[in-house]
């Protein structure tokens, strides 16, 4: 039919804009309860009449609100790209950003933070941590300057167990309030989100970010075998290595600013697999995009379903999955592009 | 001669009988326990603060962990951590140390009713508690007072504590309604507020002040930030074990337009276990400082002295004192 081809070219153009129709709309949702013509005011004073007045509604919308949905999407920018970088290097659709260790990494980190070292902010201790896991989990893997992807996949295994044992440590040392803000932590929540949160975020995130869109095309090399990838002339240990760095440093600034936030990173790739195919050269951008307007939307329901701030890991779960296993069933044999 | 051993054998039986109390009492998980007076090996995983007012470190056999690290235990009791052994916390027992105690009583927290199950089935007699009221605390309190045969001690310190919040009830109800400020108290995170439940609402309502966190009906909550900012406090009391303080919150641009910070009433509290009479220094600190003009005349350090001289025996310069 005729419409068919038509839905499958503006696909990636809806998906692209997804995350800002959904920003958009999530402005106007929020506790405070501001009417959406005072909304729509607010932001035309912002745009073309800087020097008017300054007003408590004003700082919900631009203070607390606006850097709360920006950071969401970045976050999901991070997240989504991530996992879509990984799912490639490793030709394995069960593979997420955290495969590697950085979560129980950033997780020791934390724990550490707010359990012993009340002076260290726990961003910090979270981001650097999550690196060193990575870093680990490279050192082992390393054989003979080679760097292949089951070993990858092992040591990330190991060092995440070790990491998450290092936190149980700590959990079970310090007093019930402690191990309270640990845990709280832990589930993921952009509650605290502020401008100076974003600006770090968005510095971080855009460094991992460039490199992985512009080598996007070597994702398809990649993914086609190692063999044939070196034929191709790809330095397969070289590329691996720059992908799993940019990747890391994005999910460990997104990990340290948010707290852990699973599932975002496994189902955006394969939900924009299911509808763009596998072409790594549109996959990457649109499942960065796919993640942002997922993180934008779950966010909005954690803050604003209930009287509750719910942690947002909590909620990505809980919608993520069942939606996911709908589309599977919808997709059939389509879902890993074959 | 057989006949006066079995007289005094006899009357022995009984007079010790006659000296053996029982009482009964409800617990906080609802369960009926028998305990037979006079108590002489208790162990406390929780409550030790109580203990430390009573002076009956003879009949403490075991501790919490944390109680090592407790600024009030530490100024009462310089030595505990080498005359009183510790046999882990409420949520970790380990079961063999305590049974190696002999304890004929322990004191526990009611959160791990698993943990209690366990150690009735070793023999042990459990209680467990977890006042959520100032009510609760006092009778937490007088069941101390029983067990030990040092009620007078607890009514001398309850009515110390009575006397405080007599003066705070009498101060702040001078306050006309429309007047009342809003409070909230902030935990761990600067998005952790108490609501209805617990003693951080007690302590609110006590110090005249209005909790608008009370339409959330848990003890404490996660909320987002809209919602504290909608809220609009008057006055901000941060826990004080939090990482952030008050300056973090006056310099933080996203609150700026909360009465609280504008009038910089934001505060932080010290670090204090809260179930323990220094409730009562902690609520008159907390007054003083939401109605400072009702209290112009009261001087907190003295207060605060006389109150720890009386029920512990120490100076108040002897444990941590508040920031302010």
């Amino acid at each position: 039919m005729q419409t068919e081809p038509k839905i499958k070219k503006i696909l990636p153009l809806l998906i692209l804009v997804s995350p800002l129709v959904l920003g958009w709309l999530a402005l106007f949702i929020g506790a405070y309860g501001i009417e959406p013509f005072d909304i729509l005011s607010y932001l035309f004073d912002a745009i073309f009449n800087p020097v008017a007045l300054d007003s408590g509604e004003k700082a919900i919308l631009f203070d607390i609100r606006l850097p709360r949905i920006i950071l969401a999407g970045l976050v999901g920018i991070a997240l989504g790209g991530s996992g879509v970088a990984l799912q490639g290097i490793f030709r394995n659709p069960l593979v997420d950003p955290f495969i590697l260790g950085v979560s129980a990494g950033a997780a020791f980190g934390c724990a550490l933070s707010v359990g012993f070292f009340p002076h260290l902010p726990v961003q910090i201790a979270a981001f650097v941590f999550g690196i060193l896991s990575v870093l680990l989990t490279f050192t082992i893997a390393r054989t003979q300057g080679e760097v292949s992807r089951l070993p990858l996949i092992l040591s990330g295994v190991i060092i995440s167990a070790f990491f998450t044992a290092l936190v149980s440590i700590v959990k079970f040392l310090v007093d019930p309030q402690k191990l309270q803000s640990i845990v709280f932590w832990l589930m993921g929540s952009f509650a605290l989100a502020g401008w100076r949160t974003v600006g770090i975020a968005a510095v971080g995130i855009a460094l991992g970010l460039i490199p992985i869109i512009l080598m996007r095309w070597r994702l398809n090399v990649m993914s086609m075998g190692e063999e044939e990838a070196k034929t191709l002339g790809i330095r397969v240990t070289r590329e691996r290595i720059i992908f799993i760095a940019a990747s890391t440093l994005m999910v460990s600034v997104a990990v340290s600013v948010s707290g852990i936030i699973g599932w975002v990173g496994l189902m955006a790739p394969h939900l924009v697999r299911m509808m763009t195919g596998p072409d790594h050269r549109s996959l990457v951008p649109l499942s960065m995009a796919g993640g942002a307007a997922f993180m934008i939307f779950a966010d909005t329901v954690a803050r604003s379903l209930t009287n509750i701030d719910i942690p947002v890991g909590i909620i990505t779960a809980v919608i993520g999955a069942p939606f996911f296993i709908y589309l599977m069933k919808q997709g059939g044999s389509e879902s890993w592009g074959r | 001669m057989t006949v006066l051993v079995a007289v005094i054998l006899l009357l022995t039986a009984l007079v010790s009988a006659a000296c053996t109390e029982t009482i009964t009492f409800k617990d906080k998980l609802g369960r009926r326990v028998n305990i037979s007076l006079p108590v002489r090996r208790a162990v406390f995983f929780e409550t030790y603060e109580l203990t430390a007012a009573l002076g009956v470190w003879d009949r403490v056999a075991g501790i919490s962990r944390y109680a090592y690290t407790n600024d009030l235990m530490l100024a009462v009791k310089p030595d505990i951590a080498r005359t009183i052994p510790s046999v882990g916390s409420g949520f970790d027992v380990n079961i063999e140390a305590l049974l190696r105690l002999r304890p004929d009583l322990v004191i526990t927290w009611a959160f791990n009713p698993e943990t209690i199950r366990f150690m009735e089935e070793k023999g042990l007699k459990v209680v467990a508690l977890y006042p959520e009221s100032i009510e609760e605390l006092y009778e937490v309190m007088r069941l101390q007072g029983r067990l030990f045969g040092k009620e007078k001690k607890v009514e001398r310190c309850i009515d110390r504590m009575n006397r405080i919040f007599t003066l705070i009830g009498e101060r702040c109800r001078k306050v006309p309604p429309q007047k009342r400020k809003k409070v909230i108290w902030l935990g761990g995170k600067q998005t952790s507020v108490s609501g209805a439940k617990g003693v951080n609402n007690d302590l609110i309502g006590l110090a005249g002040g209005i909790n608008p966190a009370a339409v959330l009906k848990e003890r404490s909550l996660d909320v987002s930030m809209e919602r504290v900012v909608a809220w609009n406090p008057d006055v901000i009391f941060i826990w004080g074990g939090a990482k952030y303080n008050a300056g973090d919150l006056l310099g933080n641009s996203q609150w700026r337009h909360v009465a609280a910070i504008r009038k910089k009433q934001v505060y932080k509290a010290p670090q204090w276990g809260t179930w323990s009479p220094r409730l009562a220094v902690v609520a008159l600190w907390m007054a003083m400082k939401t109605y400072p003009d009702e209290f112009r005349d009261v001087n907190f350090f003295k207060t605060a002295d006389d109150f720890y001289r009386a029920v512990y025996g120490i100076s108040y310069r002897s444990v941590s004192r508040i920031a302010d």
